[in-house]
């Protein structure tokens, strides 16, 4: 369990390295620590406020960067088999959060390339959820999740283009915000799919979570977001309900009682092509990967999980005017959603339609349909990744030990409204701690 | 319900027909998505405000 923020930089990085290092070896969460360079940093803040100096509004706290991104002094692995780079510079997300006296502990483990949902890397080893290791974590942003569900880091930074914040923060148990597309730098930062991509944070609650997308986005912090939701209309994603297992569904209707009991309404909201949406995804995404692995596919092909180079290799075969055909079709689809969204404030889904399957698991079956563990993870979430818009994945429960994440969708640039709505779930939820840690 | 666990299907581990089968999705998937409906329609490019 993490260490509140009235505890000194010492205090709460030691906790941190202190779980990392009882947890580490079992959950695989950083790829890459740096003990002593925490604890130095840890003791510059210290310094500065021994001095009556103000070290930022993060001040001490230990935070997890996906190995995705860069971080000065630490190599980027991005989780491949061989690739890696030596930055010099920090990715302006990190050096925003070094800049408000965060203290980075590591780099956490990522899907090879953040090209996976299901955060297992057959090169740097599975990482493992907290709640129970033999589950999956998910992914991509695997190690930032499960880092922050196991008290290894009181904050991370992923990022999600296909569902890669919102599945893991909704397995581990964390709050995850996929912010409106751009809103975030993503210089240094390893790209996946560029049209898609989005940086963001994780962290345990709702008022972490906000504090650290304001400084990630250069913004003075606002106060901590308040559970008022009185007044507001809310539209429950019932064909992305219909998808989900039945606990997880019971959890999702459980939170939007609870919203409804402090005066939000929640109505039912059929959405617009959820399939042909999935196919956009596929699309833009394996002729984006494709171009950006271009420069070293050819060298590097046979290093790839098979898996990950069919996903990028086979985007060398689809023709230009497929891509921009699909580009099209996303602005229709985009169109779609927002007149679906008309005279609602924010949707309701489950971010993913399963608890934690076991790490193994090829399929689950929901419903009675069996389905492989990818496509499940992914379908809660992907078709949403067109569309540019904020997403917060809040948990809303446990079931059967297990957390459950409900995702918040907003109209681009409403990521306050939905960190009200997130903080609201939350008092009637709360963190949740695995037993675990 | 609780998901419960099929057992393990079998995957090819020939990377060449993987990619060739990600290919065959993706061909499929392009198919549904018809020319017609996107006349006049420009596509998505920087980070979309909603219309």
């Amino acid at each position: 369990m993490g260490v509140s923020e009235a505890s000194s930089a010492g205090v709460r990085v030691e906790a941190a390295i202190a779980a990392t290092e009882r947890l580490n070896p079992t959950l695989n969460a950083y790829l890459h620590v740096d003990i002593e360079g925490a604890r130095a940093e840890a003791a510059e803040v210290e310094a500065v406020e021994a001095a009556g100096g103000d070290s930022g509004p993060l001040a001490g706290m230990p935070v997890c960067v996906k190995d995705v991104v860069d971080v000065a002094g630490m190599p980027t692995t991005a989780g491949g088999a061989d690739w890696v780079r030596h930055p010099d510079e920090d990715a302006t997300v990190v050096a925003r959060l070094r800049a408000a006296g965060a203290v980075v502990v590591g780099k956490g483990n990522t899907n090879e390339f953040a090209c996976g949902i299901d955060g297992r890397n057959p090169h740097k080893g599975d990482c493992r959820n907290p709640w129970d290791p033999a589950r999956l974590s998910g992914g991509s942003s695997s190690g930032p999740a499960a880092a922050v569900g196991a008290g290894m880091a009181d904050g991370a930074i992923g990022s999600d283009t296909s569902g890669s914040i919102r599945v893991p923060a909704a397995l581990c148990g964390v709050v995850g915000i996929r912010p409106t597309r751009g809103f975030l730098p993503a210089d240094g930062v390893v790209p996946l799919a560029w049209s898609l991509d989005a940086v963001g944070p994780l962290a345990r609650d709702v008022a972490t979570a906000a504090l650290l997308l304001d400084v990630l986005a250069g913004n003075e912090p606002a106060p901590a977001p308040r559970p008022e939701v009185d007044g507001l209309r809310l539209g429950m994603a019932s064909s992305l309900m219909a998808l989900a297992e039945e606990p997880v569904a019971d959890a999702i209707d459980a939170a939007a009682d609870g919203l409804r009991a402090v005066r939000a309404e929640v109505v039912d909201c059929p959405l617009p092509d959820l399939d042909r949406a999935m196919g956009i995804h596929r699309i833009v995404q394996a002729c984006e990967v494709a171009a950006v692995h271009a420069p070293w596919f050819e060298r590097q092909r046979d290093r790839y999980a098979p898996g990950v180079r069919a996903r990028i290799e086979a985007g060398y075969g689809l023709p230009a005017e497929t891509y921009l055909r699909a580009q099209r079709h996303r602005r229709l689809f985009t169109r779609a959603f927002a007149a679906t969204m008309d005279g609602l404030d924010a949707l309701l889904a489950p971010a993913s339609p399963i608890l934690a399957p076991p790490i193994e698991a090829e399929e689950v079956t929901i419903r009675g349909q069996r389905r492989p563990v990818r496509p499940a993870l992914l379908s809660c979430v992907a078709p949403l990744s067109q569309l540019d818009c904020p997403i917060v994945t809040v948990p809303a429960g446990l079931r059967e030990g297990l957390p459950v994440g409900l995702q918040l969708i907003g109209r681009p640039g409403s990521e306050s409204l939905l960190l009200r709505i997130a903080a609201a779930v939350e008092s009637n939820v709360g963190p949740l701690h695995p037993a675990t840690t | 319900m609780r998901a419960s666990l099929a057992p393990m299907t079998s995957r090819s581990d020939d990377p060449d027909a993987l990619v060739a089968a990600e290919l065959a999705e993706l061909e499929a998937l392009a198919a549904t998505l018809p020319e017609e409906e996107i006349d006049g329609v420009p596509p998505v490019q920087g980070p979309q405000e909603w219309e």
